[in-house]
């Protein structure tokens, strides 16, 4: 059985007056290297891939466009991609983490105080301050963190016994080449057992396939007023559209990025997080609740094999609507650039991104649904930036490999087990 | 779509004056605005526009953010101006992306640090990337360099096809202060000239496959046509939108008297008729001095052939090893054939066809005949075979040119999208199409050259250079590198995701832990980037491992070139009290 991947979305209301005292408290994570720091000993949690700490400022954010929407609301988020059930991820975090989780949490509105803080009062603050996300894709699914780490030792390990015996296999067909491997791997990693599978079968394809369209024509009767409420929310924009931001507001939306930027390009993967709010009226929040658990749906069907959407760079990400419905929230860890995350968004998932964000503020202007919207590469990435807030702490457990890569590690491992023929074994070899 | 108005695009963004051998590239600083503004109205009329096609010389001219602010441009202009070309190219993120640290870190260049590196380092809190106590004291030292009194405002190229032309030219051009002031200081000059056969130092035909801007009369292979607004502001790029660029309303006289608003000078903003675009026919230009270390490039590649060549081969077997090992790093042999077109030799496949044939038909007196095979071997060499080529059918494995070689990095073409089961399938056509729609977004018109005179001890007439007595060196003679020159209308989504996208990352599709062999930003302190290069085979792959960094970044800053009316008003503006 492969393994489950969840995502964990804890959401606190945070005391105003001890925001400042929050994020020096976050900051200090950051400062002692969120690998080694004793405030919260993210290495030590077996379970968790990815995890962060973002403060939902109660700033207005920045960016070209109208400004008429409500204050953020000031929350603290808790996002961590996890390993095995709920259940078992939660008493982990208290087990190990639990004096960091104290410490973060206690600035936050209803958490047990210093007295009250026992394991269960902890976890059930946790359990009933945990949303859904209302969509979750995975990257590598049904791979445990300890899967992961282990097969990327495990190709170290063959490729440098291929450099190693160079001269020896480098007349040898492919197929005794992987013999030999097999046989190294087999004295080396005497445990080693074949990886589970990882994909769904066709049968499962089927039914969601079935699934899906009953779902899109219950949803019919919606997209009869789409194009009004489109059409609508043109003319609101083009009414209360700043026609020329100063260069004070440009010089400010600079620096917001260039603060954005400064966090990013560290290691293999970035991150991102974007709070948008959702455009006011039921319509808009109906659609894109939607659309959402459309895409929730599809994701581990169809887009089983590393890939949403043709995007080959995404670990995991899901959009969680926050805020009683007023605000969405976006997090995603990705592998290289920002530029070219948000250029693999435009080239490949433009449809599916502004079917979603289409319904939020500010986005650029939207033909039923799916087209124009984020084709407007400049507007949109701008109104991205403009949205995107920092993240005051990120972690990653495997911080140099990419998707991809975990995915081809699997592919060696799986393909050191059954029996090849010589073209399947050169297929093998070439991706050493 | 409109035409492109050649009359106002700089002469460099359409043609690279390859007839033009000399090119000096001025570092200037404005001293005296309202002076530098009258020069620069009198150099208007000598910068060469896209009709020029000039034979003896050829000046351009562009600027930096800071130069723009020194000559007094508005500032709702300046806040026009995309933000990478507003910070400029030293920022901690931007060093951190484009590579630019070890030896190539900004503190260490020679120019081009707008701002003290110090004051930088303490803006970014709490990042992990904290430079050593041994180079802030460095920082120190040297913070002369950065500040305001040398920083880089224009940069002012010079082309001519004769050193005594170029240097009189120059003299015009930059007058003797003392006779008469032109309000601007030289800060350095950057003397570059071409290596025979387009040469760059290591040995290799460079400047193949540029994007041809579409529009333009000369015909090339559609993959190659790109949409104007990709390499000029004030046209539609590849996703049919205009590129953001500085604008300006123009101010409306109030009596007779007063003289019309420069403004008025510059086009009319194509997607808002109402202001004056002040970008309109200009473009970003990226200028980096890279140096070469051409003798430790060679003595590597030869150190690995002893290694891996069994001892009783020839010299012939190893030298032939060395090369073939240099042209997988590139992607193309010194003579610029590809390697997918040309796996295994220095020569393009059909060519000794061609010419076998070319003889038989001299021979037989069949003039016809001849010319019409001279014209097949020259498309042969200069499209076709240069760069109509993908990769995905002939090549889709990285066998001939590796997936980690230079070529195929700077521009993957056909294979960007990695399948896993890519064999030729009609799905797989899907993926393959859109590789080549999303590369469109990311390509760049080079219009580098070369620096350091020719070293005579190891490069020959044409251009080849003889490994083994660059290896018989103990270093390089002189700083031998290249003056590399970018032009692009989205420095983040061109230039800056070329080098940290493709070239950088370690993770490229289809490599692993490996960095551009030739560009990358390799360091052996890295564990994600160790310097590994891999040339994929049908057997065991070949894995080379402590690869240095041969190109070292010398200096360098972002500039816009605008267009020849934004100059004017440029001229104006600066020229008013």
């Amino acid at each position: 059985m492969p393994s489950r991947q969840g995502a964990l979305t804890v959401v606190a209301e945070v005391k105003p007056e001890l925001k400042t005292s929050l994020l020096v408290l976050l900051n200090a994570i950051v400062d002692a290297d969120v690998e080694e720091t004793d405030l919260f000993p993210f290495k030590a949690l077996s379970t968790i891939h990815f995890a962060r700490w973002l403060v939902l400022d109660d700033r207005r954010g920045r960016w070209r466009g109208p400004l008429d929407h409500p204050p953020r609301p000031l929350l603290l988020i808790l996002s961590t991609n996890y390993d095995g059930s709920l259940k078992d991820h939660l008493s982990e975090l208290v087990q190990i983490a639990g004096p960091g989780l104290g410490r973060v949490l206690g600035h936050c509105v209803g958490f047990p105080s210093q007295g009250m803080r026992t394991r269960d009062s902890v976890l059930k603050y946790l359990k009933q301050h945990s949303i859904k996300p209302a969509t979750f894709y995975r990257g590598a699914p049904g791979r445990t963190v300890t899967q992961i780490k282990y097969e990327a030792e495990l190709r170290e390990k063959i490729e440098g016994f291929l450099d190693q015996n160079r001269d020896n296999l480098k007349d040898l067909d492919p197929l005794a080449v992987r013999g030999r491997s097999q046989e190294y791997v087999a004295a080396v990693f005497p445990d080693d057992k074949p990886p589970p599978p990882t994909r769904f079968k066709t049968l499962k394809k089927l039914l969601f396939v079935i699934r899906l369209l009953l779902g899109v024509l219950l949803h019919l009767p919606l997209l009869v007023l789409l194009r009004r409420h489109e059409r609508r929310d043109d003319q609101r924009r083009e009414a209360g559209r700043v026609d020329r931001l100063t260069p004070a507001q440009i010089r400010s939306h600079n620096e917001w990025i260039a603060d954005l930027a400064r966090r990013e390009d560290h290691i293999t993967q970035n991150q991102i997080s974007n709070l948008v709010p959702v455009r006011p009226g039921w319509y808009r929040l109906v659609v894109l609740r939607a659309v959402l658990a459309a895409i929730d749906r599809l994701a581990p069907v169809v887009y089983d094999r590393g890939q949403l959407g043709g995007i080959p760079t995404i670990h995991f990400a899901r959009w969680v609507i926050v805020g009683r419905g007023r605000w969405l929230l976006f997090m995603s860890n990705y592998d290289g650039s920002w530029e070219e995350y948000l250029g693999a968004f435009i080239d490949h998932a433009s449809h599916g991104l502004t079917a979603v964000w289409s319904n939020t503020v500010g986005f650029p202007r939207t033909k039923w649904l799916l087209w124009e919207g984020s084709r407007d590469e400049r507007a949109f990435k701008d109104w991205v930036r403009g949205h995107q807030i920092a993240t005051q702490v990120w972690y990653s457990a495997y911080s140099d490999l990419t998707v991809r890569q975990i995915n081809q590690n699997t592919a060696i491992h799986a393909g050191l087990y059954g029996n090849l023929t010589q073209q399947q074994a050169r297929m093998w070899l070439r991706r050493l | 779509m409109s035409a492109l108005q050649l009359e106002d695009i700089q002469g460099l963004t359409v043609r690279a004056h390859a007839g033009l051998s000399r090119a000096v590239f001025v570092l200037l600083h404005v001293r005296d605005k309202k002076a530098a503004g009258k020069w620069l109205t009198g150099l208007a009329d000598s910068v060469s526009c896209g009709y020029d096609r000039p034979q003896e010389r050829a000046v351009q001219i562009a600027f930096t953010y800071a130069g723009l602010k020194k000559l007094g441009l508005d500032p709702v202009l300046l806040a026009g101006f995309s933000r990478e070309f507003q910070e400029g190219m030293v920022t901690p993120h931007r060093s951190r992306s484009l590579g630019d640290h070890g030896d190539s870190a900004p503190t260490k260049w020679k120019w081009g640090r707008t701002k003290p590196y110090d004051e930088w380092e303490s803006d970014e809190q709490g990042s992990d990337e904290r430079e050593s106590d041994e180079n802030e004291s460095d920082e120190k030292e040297s913070d002369a360099q950065g500040s305001e009194a040398s920083s880089v405002h224009i940069l002012l190229m010079v082309y001519a096809n004769k050193k005594k032309t170029l240097s009189s030219w120059l003299e015009e051009l930059l007058p003797d202060p003392k006779v008469n002031d032109s309000g601007v200081e030289r800060i350095d000059t950057l003397k570059s000239r071409m290596l025979p056969g387009n040469k760059e130092h290591f040995g290799f035909h460079d400047g193949i496959s540029q994007p041809r801007i579409a529009g333009l009369k000369r015909c090339a292979a559609p993959q190659n046509t790109i949409a104007p607004g990709e390499f000029v502001l004030g046209y539609l790029n590849e996703y049919g939108y205009y590129p953001d660029s500085p604008t300006i309303e123009e101010k409306v006289k109030e009596d007779e008297k007063e003289t019309d608003d420069p403004a008025s000078e510059l086009p009319r903003c194509r997607w808002n008729t109402a202001v004056r675009d002040f970008g309109a026919n200009g473009t970003y230009l990226v200028f980096r001095q890279l140096k070469q270390r051409v003798r430790d490039f060679w003595a590597f590649l030869d150190k690995r052939a002893e290694s891996d060549v069994p001892p009783h081969e020839t010299d012939a077997e190893r030298q032939a090893y060395r090369g073939k090992l240099a042209a997988k790093m590139v992607g193309r042999w010194p003579s610029g054939a590809p390697l997918v077109l040309a796996p295994d030799r220095d020569v393009y496949p059909q060519l000794a066809e061609i010419e076998e044939e070319m003889a038989a038909a001299e021979e037989s007196g069949d003039d016809q005949r001849v010319a019409v095979l001279k014209d097949a071997r020259k498309v042969l060499l200069d499209t076709t075979g240069a760069h109509m080529f993908g990769y995905y059918e002939g090549d889709p494995d990285g066998v001939a040119c590796p997936f980690g070689s230079h070529l195929r990095r700077a521009n993957p073409r056909d294979t960007l999208i990695d399948d896993d089961e890519h064999t030729p399938t009609d799905k797989n056509i899907k993926h393959r199409l859109s590789a080549v729609r999303i590369t469109r977004h990311h390509r760049i018109i080079r219009r580098g050259r070369p620096y350091g005179k020719p070293v005579q001890d190891w490069m020959h007439e044409d251009g080849s250079i003889e490994p083994d007595r660059v290896i018989a060196k103990k270093r390089d003679p002189r700083e031998l590198g290249l003056h590399f020159i970018g032009i692009n209308a989205d420095i983040a989504r061109q230039f800056e995701f070329i080098q940290h996208a493709w070239l950088n990352q370690s993770r490229f599709p289809a490599v692993a832990n490996e960095v551009d062999p030739i560009l990358g930003d390799a360091d052996p302190d890295d564990k994600r980037q160790d310097g590994t290069f891999t040339a994929p085979s049908n057997l065991v792959r070949t894995r080379v491992e402590d690869l240095q960094r041969w190109v070292q970044v010398k200096g360098g800053a972002y500039f816009f070139m605008p267009g020849i009316r934004a100059i004017r008003y440029l001229g104006a503006v600066a020229g008013a009290k």
